[in-house]
């Protein structure tokens, strides 16, 4: 599972938006300097990610699935939400870690590290918020929502 | 609305769950120890957490039959206690009490050497004397001694106090004098070292440690110099692989000490040089099997030395290979590497540096404990020592100075290789057994000038000799001869 979330979220090694360092911070390399034994980061980050996105789908289409908020003005509210959220969560876990220098001091860490992983994890919350809403497969259980996709109504 | 909140409180607690159990671990760990010590009730609840989690951080501090390394266990609290700016010490941490094999008490013999050549050394101002007494006292305290027994040895030992009390040791102190060595009698005149130490490995066994003090000055007498000591080599060879086939546990520390010399030297022609005041180096052996000299080292024997000790060898029969605890760093390096598989001592996808000034280049550092092993800290340092698998391969190495590098502490020295020639291949380093290079510094083969000539007073004539006679009995050059050996597996 931690490689399969460090994979998408270092883009399969094609664009990587943080370095390699900061790769290895998420995926628990400890504050000792000796092995993947701190909390894997990619694991948790990815879950909430998934989680908080799966929420917020739920939340406009099925929860409040109100027909003054089905239109795709409002999908794209809602994808800011998200966008902004996930960008939050995974820019604050490694930033504070990095304010409080809990972590292998071998490590080179930068706050543009964090960015890139923010804006990874927040790039990955907009396709997985895109591939859940599209589909009339989950949001055909929608009353007034059903019909709402990035592109219309 | 209600769902609302059921969903909030759900994501509320998968958030705050998000903590491994190890870093639970570590946060209380953390908080235990706050008042700068983890007791044993600490301990025992840090442990638990061992019993109740299978994650990677838990197995890593057990053993391959799944119980709970405790030294481990405190190796890596102190690193992270180090990480977090704690300032706790092995001793700050409660450990549960191990069985070690301690061995049955044995007799302690001390040979002190009473020939003319050490009259120099027993001078009112010398801390030759005060070094002595303070090793008796130190060996009268050492709770594996059974009896100290005290000594001279020239051409035969001349016991002068068996089973010392402190009241010996003190007399014996005062009789440190030329006076008292000459009564003492024994052919003082010249210096068979050969003989002493065929005495002494014949008095060394499970129950007898033998304790050695000498200058180790050669004394050819009119003999032709070279020839004299080829003898002595071969006979020195000779006595120590028969000592050593005997009892194949037979070991040997040997401290080169230094005290004030004031008085006459007698070169190796026997022809005395008068008034020669300087520091002169001296020599302690210890000849035992190897738990009576784990012993001595555990009670820190050496450290306890007045005026401490210039150099340290020891000479061990090699059994098994030791594999020492060791890690390759995360950084420094040359070229890039993937870090995934580095707690396994493998590096994977490897590739040498692109930047101008290390373009080709590949490097990467380990760091090693060689804290357990009982040669001298120094004899790591020399990288003659080394014999790497690879030769393509350059090696460098420096201790570990910096205790609060929490990525550094538990180990003792970095190990740094380079390569310009990557290759798919497990680089093995071996440290082997040979004389530490200290030993040919501190040769003299011409001591006639020792008025004039500044180093020579730091020598001791046909040194060499002496110590590759021991070390070619327990090292022969047709052997590899690897005490210690590390595996480093490098995939490109």
């Amino acid at each position: 599972m931690k490689e399969f979330f460090a994979s998408l979220y270092e883009w399969f090694g094609v664009i990587p938006l943080y370095s390699r360092d900061m790769g290895d911070q998420l995926r628990g390399w400890d504050i000792t300097c000796t092995d993947y034994i701190a909390t894997p980061w990619y694991v948790y980050i990815g879950w909430i990610m998934i989680i908080l996105t799966g929420f917020i789908y739920a939340l406009q289409y099925h929860i409040i699935d109100n027909s003054r908020l089905n239109k795709k003005m409002h999908w794209w509210l809602f994808a800011l939400l998200i966008v902004a959220l996930n960008f939050l969560i995974a820019f604050t876990i490694p930033f504070n870690t990095l304010q409080a220098s809990d972590y292998c001091n071998q490590l080179n860490l930068s706050v543009s590290d964090c960015i890139g992983f923010g804006l990874s994890n927040a790039v990955w919350s907009l396709i997985l918020f895109v591939i859940i809403s599209t589909p009339p497969l989950i949001r055909r259980f929608s009353t007034n929502c059903r019909l709402t996709t990035f592109w219309k109504p | 609305m209600k769902k609302l909140h059921l969903i909030s409180l759900l994501s509320a607690i998968i958030l705050y769950s998000c903590k491994s159990e190890f870093s639970q671990f570590n946060e209380e760990a953390l908080l235990f120890a706050n008042d700068m010590r983890i007791d044993q009730k600490e301990y025992e609840k840090l442990v638990e957490h061992f019993k109740t989690s299978d994650e990677k951080g838990f197995q890593t501090f057990k053993t391959l039959d799944g119980k709970i390394d405790n030294a481990k266990v405190a190796s890596y609290l102190l690193k992270y206690f180090t990480a977090k700016k704690l300032t706790l010490t092995p001793a700050d941490i409660w450990q549960p009490e191990t069985t070690i094999a301690r061995g049955e008490k044995f007799n302690i013999n001390v040979f002190l050497e009473n020939s003319a050549s050490i009259d120099g050394y027993v001078g009112d101002n010398s801390s030759f004397k005060t070094t002595i007494f303070k090793l008796l006292t130190d060996l009268k305290n050492f709770p594996s001694a059974d009896s100290l027994n005290l000594n001279y040895i020239n051409t035969k030992p001349i016991p002068i106090k068996v089973s010392a009390s402190r009241d010996d040791i003190d007399d014996f102190y005062k009789r440190l004098n030329p006076a008292d060595f000459k009564s003492a009698g024994g052919m003082r005149g010249s210096t068979d070292i050969e003989k002493m130490l065929k005495l002494l490995l014949d008095k060394s066994n499970e129950r007898n440690l033998s304790v050695f003090i000498s200058d180790c000055v050669f004394s050819p007498g009119d003999k032709d110099a070279k020839k004299y000591l080829d003898g002595q080599y071969a006979s020195i060879y000779n006595d120590f692989t028969s000592a050593k086939n005997a009892n194949p546990d037979l070991s040997i520390i040997v401290l080169q000490c230094t005290a004030r010399f004031e008085g006459t030297y007698f070169d190796y022609f026997d022809l005395p040089h008068q008034n020669i005041n300087t520091e002169r180096p001296y020599y302690i052996w210890f000849i035992g099997n190897s738990i009576q000299i784990k012993n001595l080292v555990d009670y820190k024997i050496f450290n306890l030395i007045k005026n401490g000790y210039r150099n340290k060898m020891v000479i061990q029969a090699i059994r098994t290979v030791n594999q020492p605890n060791f890690k390759i760093l995360y950084r420094p390096r040359i070229g890039e590497f993937d870090s995934k598989s580095l707690a396994q001592g493998i590096i994977s996808g490897a590739t040498p540096s692109e930047e101008n000034q290390t373009k080709g280049l590949f490097g990467f550092n380990i760091a090693v404990d060689f804290s357990q092993s009982l040669q001298d800290v120094n004899y790591f340092l020399d990288t003659t020592n080394y014999e790497l698998s690879d030769e393509k391969y350059s090696l460098k190495v420096e201790a570990i100075t910096d205790n609060n590098n929490a990525a550094l502490t538990g180990f003792t020295h970095v190990l740094k290789l380079q390569t310009k020639e990557l290759n798919d291949e497990t680089i093995r380093i071996d440290i082997v057994g040979k004389a530490p290079s200290w030993v040919y510094a501190s040769t003299s083969l011409n001591d006639t000038r020792i008025e004039s000539d500044d180093s020579e007073k730091q020598k001791t004539f046909g040194f060499k000799y002496l110590v590759d006679g021991v070390c070619d009995a327990y090292y022969p050059k047709s052997k590899s001869n690897t005490v210690t050996s590390i595996s480093i597996t490098i995939n490109k």
